[in-house]
């Protein structure tokens, strides 16, 4: 993480960032300052992020600390490999404050090393429900590092470009979205909504079928090979990389290699029993996928085994 | 990655006290003419994703967390009976219940909102229980269904006014094996829960298993269908004691309120608590309750 001198700008941020590596939780004024920095580096960030490559493109994480720890290690630390993140950091793990915290730090430390998009849990209404609220006031006794956090997700980009030909995002395409400026011109400085073209970013998957689908439960986008080789070719690009949905391999290919979908949480839940994959592109755009596993851990169960209780 | 999936747990003292044998690998127990064994592994690949939803009969999804290698079996030596929990029959009775798709909370507002979206691109509604709401409750099966006929006993359900003896599962006797297998899990896309789990536990008097599908919509309703199977053990090993009791409960959320159920919120986080919750109301919410009994053929 760099050689801190005495007199190095970064001295507090590089010890942050040590502190959280070892995966102790910051203070909660430290946290403030923090996302008060990061909101400054984020804000000017396009919607459409442009990426240089070489770049390791990853999925969800969803707080489990220890496995965002086993991928810097397969895939290299930042800023010695530069990373691309399709969200979904906080939620479902039992370390999404220190998984977010670490991101953001890494962020501002090394703002053109690494890049973090929005994921559909990078949000105030998805994380009272599924954990990192819960968490916060954990670990806090307050909601105020939620409330930081989730403020600054507002300003985190929607999806990135790298090179002009890979297209990368947390969820999907968007019918009223057919080009890279329609997306350039939303703005995203707000609460993911319940519909509309910034939701479905963050929410659609693709599908089998051909077309535009909607889901069964009455509300989110699925879309088909023919949109996904529209969208690519109506915008120069050559794929949609992905996350959003657990898959077994931790890689999936659809729609003829035009999506793929990336998810970087091993084991997830701690007893899928998937693996675990990121992707890099390198200097001359080609593309490989790197599988992980759990690494062994401490202090923290690796596999939810119960104790035998007298259910009834 | 076996390391992931540790056998069930068993308590080799008491067991051996008991008079009871564990099976190879530690994958289950053998007491008095019953054996009991579990399987655990990782969930579905994704190619043989693809296999299944064409044996559901080309369904347009499965769970995502879909634990199709595990199972808990239970096997009846003297009559070659076998109850046995799977995710492949729950999602066939699944797709045989097939009820119709619920509607998330925001789904009014969001088809209003692209209602010129959807005519435009002529986006096409996908019309199957996103739920996976199974009644199943158990598969019971002759030791060799296919080939040999000889060694099959059939057996059904019989309905019974007989409930399970509570007291012998409260007693504190020791718990010789115990598992707790994931079936299937959904996380609906974010939109709640739907989870099908078995848990089981053999004690020196009886064995006793829980199937529970757990479902929680946010903002729109739970469902909790339980069954609960009992084995009764005998001294005299070939008889055949099992009751099971079949439970459902369930509601959306302003009905609950409305009938004096806890509102939506940590009353419904889980299946546990929100078991608790649901049996403190009762009858609030049950929706069906009956007990059986297992009745091999030829038995009195």
């Amino acid at each position: 993480m760099g050689a801190p001198g005495v007199d190095s700008p970064w001295k507090d941020l590089d010890r942050q960032i040590d502190q959280l590596m070892k995966c102790s939780p910051l203070p909660e004024a430290e946290v403030k300052a923090l996302c008060d920095k990061a909101r400054e580096v984020l804000t000017e960030e396009s919607n459409v992020q442009p990426v240089k490559c070489p770049v390791t493109i990853c999925g969800d994480i969803h707080g489990q600390f220890q496995d965002l720890l086993e991928l810097f290690r397969i895939g290299g630390n930042c800023p010695d490999t530069n990373y691309l993140f399709m969200g979904d950091y906080v939620d479902r793990g039992y370390h999404s404050v220190e998984t977010v915290s670490l991101l953001v730090a890494l962020k501002v430390r090394h703002r053109d090393r690494i890049t973090i998009l929005r994921g559909n849990h990078e949000s105030r209404q998805i994380t009272q429900v599924y954990g990192f609220y819960d968490e916060c006031l954990r670990k806090y006794g307050n909601a105020n590092v939620w409330k930081y956090f989730t403020d600054l997700f507002d300003y985190l980009p929607l999806t990135a470009l790298v090179e002009n030909q890979i297209f990368c995002l947390h969820g999907g395409l968007s019918p009223t979205l057919d080009t890279l400026d329609h997306i350039r011109a939303i703005d995203r400085r707000q609460e993911v909504p319940h519909e509309g073209p910034m939701c479905d970013l963050l929410w659609s998957d693709p599908d089998d079928r051909c077309g535009w689908g909607i889901s069964p439960r009455g509300a989110g986008y699925t879309f088909g090979q023919d949109i996904s080789e529209q969208f690519n070719a109506a915008n120069g690009l050559n794929l949609v990389a992905r996350a959003h949905q657990l898959v077994m391999e931790g890689h999936n290919w659809a729609h003829d290699q035009n999506v793929v979908t990336i998810f970087s949480a091993p084991n997830y839940c701690y007893r899928c029993g998937n693996m675990a994959a990121i992707m890099e592109v390198n200097e001359s755009m080609r593309k490989s996928f790197l599988q992980f596993e759990p690494a062994p851990r401490r202090g923290e169960p690796e596999v939810t085994r119960r104790t035998p209780d007298y259910f009834l | 990655m076996s390391r992931h999936f540790p056998a069930g747990r068993i308590d080799a003292a008491e067991l051996a006290t008991a008079g009871g044998t564990a099976l190879p690998d530690g994958k289950g127990v053998s007491l008095y003419g019953w054996q009991v064994e579990t399987a655990k592994s990782a969930i579905l690949s994704d190619a043989r994703s693809d296999e299944v939803r064409r044996s559901l009969g080309n369904v347009l999804n499965v769970p995502e967390q879909l634990f199709y290698d595990n199972h808990l079996r239970l096997k009846h030596l003297a009559s070659g009976l076998v109850l046995d929990f799977s995710a492949q029959d729950a999602l066939r009775c699944w797709r045989e219940l097939d009820l119709p798709p619920v509607q998330v909370g925001h789904a009014e507002q969001w088809t209003q909102a692209r209602h010129q979206d959807i005519k435009q691109h002529m986006a096409v509604t996908l019309n199957y229980d996103w739920t996976y709401t199974t009644p199943y409750s158990g598969t019971v099966q002759p030791e060799a269904a296919k080939g040999s006929s000889a060694s099959g006993k059939a057996a059904t359900w019989e309905q019974s006014t007989e409930a399970i003896d509570k007291a012998l599962l409260l007693s504190r006797d020791p718990i010789l094996f115990y598992d707790e297998v994931p079936l299937y899990e959904s996380e609906l896309d974010d939109n709640g829960v739907s989870s099908l789990i078995v848990k089981v536990r053999v004690m020196p008097k009886c064995w006793f298993v829980l199937l529970r599908f757990w479902l929680r919509v946010d903002g729109v309703l739970v469902r909790l269908w339980e069954t609960r199977v009992c084995g009764r053990f005998h001294p005299d090993s070939a008889s055949l004691d099992v009751t099971r009791e079949i439970r459902r409960s369930e509601g959306t959320f302003a009905e609950l309120r409305r009938d004096g159920a806890p509102a939506e919120g940590p009353a419904y986080a889980d299946a546990d608590v929100a078991s608790e919750a649901l049996q403190a109301v009762a009858p609030t919410g049950v929706s069906l309750f009956q007990i059986e009994k297992l009745v091999a053929s030829g038995q009195p």
